[in-house]
């Protein structure tokens, strides 16, 4: 599984906000993550910038509309799309979330979360199977942040992880603070989950900020990561082995040079040279 | 255990109400947390996605956002969003009936309400253009110096031609330079937009060329597309300044072997 995603380093995510920047000074950035439908059917200025970027930097595709775990039909005309897309750029990988973003045709553009339990298991293997055939490639899933758990849970969401990516062979995309996020918001012990998390299938980090509202937090990409999320990124760091790790910012976006710094940071904390 | 399908018919209906979360069932499917009852936890989702979809339309219509004020904005984008609920896998799709559902729901018996829908008629189609097929580089095309009447001209994929009752392109660049222009006054108003390396064009138009540019389809000879004869001397001077504003790719004359 792991050959086939190689140790990219330490990147950022590609906005609009630094394209004309990324464009001019070309930073020694180690890779960029693209959100994949910023660019799919887009023939215009992003799509050259990418074209550009994709000369000189390796690119991931993230994405938020494959709906994996929905009960509607799998849409191949955006699968199709997405292949594409990889094809034209040379995506390394192509991952999007463990979660649902609409039934019934409609998509309500949130990341929503699943009954963790054995019938949704099924479910969803059987779903990434089909996508990773269809893409000629594994596909690459990320825990959510969530608000909300079901009366209908039976399994804790690493346990589910870990029961997904074997029988679907599929790889994982650890967002370090989507597992804080969510220990808050739900109550469980976030050593715990990085612990229990099968090592040998997470293949990228992802790192961000969050607001915490007191009662929750809410997953918001709009600052700094904190030190607590760092120290989890430590733990899971020493838990693997040059694993690709990606800074997300996309709200209240700051100067690139200060999303590179952050780059740098993770990584420092990656080669343990930040003391526990 | 629920059936996962009749789990997301439900939680969809409930956290994209636009009226809130219907507290009927929702302790029977949701866990509370420790702060939290099942209703708050689902409506932070009912929150979290209404704000992601108003501000995306925000964003999608800067310049009608200006025009209406945000309050009356919001509530053309939430009866839209209720009528129009998203579907496509991109969010900046989201608004692509916003025009047609203004016009349908526009109040009878006043002007005003076409200075809206022809501004955001304008700025769906300005995204349109920014991100579909463009012109880009050196446009190449050379202007036969004869037979102008011979030439079939092919209009741009970025080419788009609007009849408005209201001068809204000015009002649109006004706002794209951070300007806050006062709603202008009506004015028979004919505009071209196009797209050249990357960037969106808008260009006022006389009527006559207007009439000529929405005749074009790149199989008609120029002279099939006439409403009335012109001089020569006006057609190479109309098709130079089309050439150059690229609202033509191409021009074929018919005449030649």
């Amino acid at each position: 599984m792991k050959h086939a995603f190689p140790s990219l380093g330490c990147g950022v995510g590609l906005r609009s906000a630094h394209f004309s920047y990324v464009l001019e000074h070309q930073p020694a950035v180690d890779w960029f993550e693209i959100l994949s439908e910023n660019f799919i059917d887009n023939r215009g200025w992003a799509r050259h910038v990418l074209d550009r970027v994709a000369e000189r930097y390796p690119i991931v595709m993230h994405g938020v509309s494959l709906s994996i775990g929905s009960t509607d039909p799998l849409d191949f005309s955006y699968l199709t799309k997405l292949r594409a897309l990889a094809d034209d750029t040379g995506a390394r990988w192509i991952s999007d979330h463990l979660c649902w973003t609409g039934v019934s045709g409609r998509n309500t553009h949130d990341l929503l979360p699943l009954p963790l339990n054995e019938r949704t298991l099924r479910h969803v293997v059987d779903r990434i199977r089909a996508v990773q055939d269809f893409l000629g490639r594994p596909l690459v899933l990320e825990n959510p942040s969530s608000y909300a758990s079901f009366t209908d849970d039976t399994m804790p969401e690493w346990e589910f992880l870990a029961a997904m990516a074997e029988e679907a062979d599929c790889a994982l995309l650890l967002d370090v603070n989507n597992v804080y996020v969510s220990s808050v918001n739900h109550g469980f012990d976030p050593v715990r989950y990085i612990e229990s998390v099968p090592v040998d299938r997470v293949v990228q980090f992802h790192l961000a900020g969050h607001t915490d509202c007191g009662t929750h937090i809410i997953d918001t990409h709009d600052g700094p990561v904190i030190d607590r999320v760092w120290e989890l990124y430590r733990l899971a760091c020493s838990r693997t082995e040059g694993v690709s790790t990606l800074i997300e910012w996309d709200s209240r976006i700051p100067e690139f040079e200060v999303l590179h710094a952050e780059a740098l940071e993770a990584k420092r904390w990656a080669a343990a040279e930040v003391c526990a | 255990m629920n059936d996962l399908g009749t789990l997301q018919r439900w939680m969809q209906e409930v956290i994209t109400h636009p009226a809130g979360i219907n507290p009927e069932r929702a302790g029977e499917m949701i866990r509370p947390s420790a702060t939290l009852t099942s209703v708050q936890r689902l409506e932070i989702y009912n929150r979290s996605i209404l704000m992601r979809l108003l501000d995306s339309m925000e964003a999608l219509f800067p310049a009608l956002l200006h025009a209406v004020g945000r309050e009356l904005f919001r509530d053309f984008a939430l009866g839209y969003l209720h009528a129009h609920p998203p579907a496509s896998f991109s969010i900046d799709r989201i608004a692509d009936a916003f025009p047609k559902y203004l016009a349908a729901t526009r109040p009878a018996f006043e002007t005003w309400p076409d200075f809206v829908i022809e501004l955001a008629e304008l700025e769906l189609a300005y995204l349109h253009v920014h991100e579909g097929e463009g012109v880009e580089g050196e446009n190449s095309l050379a202007l036969p110096r004869t037979n102008i009447l011979a030439l079939r001209l092919v209009p741009a994929p970025s080419l788009r031609l609007f009849a408005c009752h209201y001068p809204v392109h000015r009002f649109h660049a006004a706002v794209r330079r951070g300007e806050k222009p006062e709603i202008p006054a009506p004015a028979r108003s004919f505009i071209a937009m196009s797209r050249c390396d990357w960037r969106v064009q808008l260009f006022e138009l006389p009527l006559a060329q207007y009439a000529v540019l929405k005749s074009l389809d790149g199989r008609r000879t120029l002279a099939e597309v006439l409403d009335v004869p012109r001089p020569a001397a006006v057609l190479h001077a109309w098709v130079a300044e089309w050439i150059r504003n690229r609202y033509v790719v191409a021009a074929v004359n018919s005449l030649a072997p």
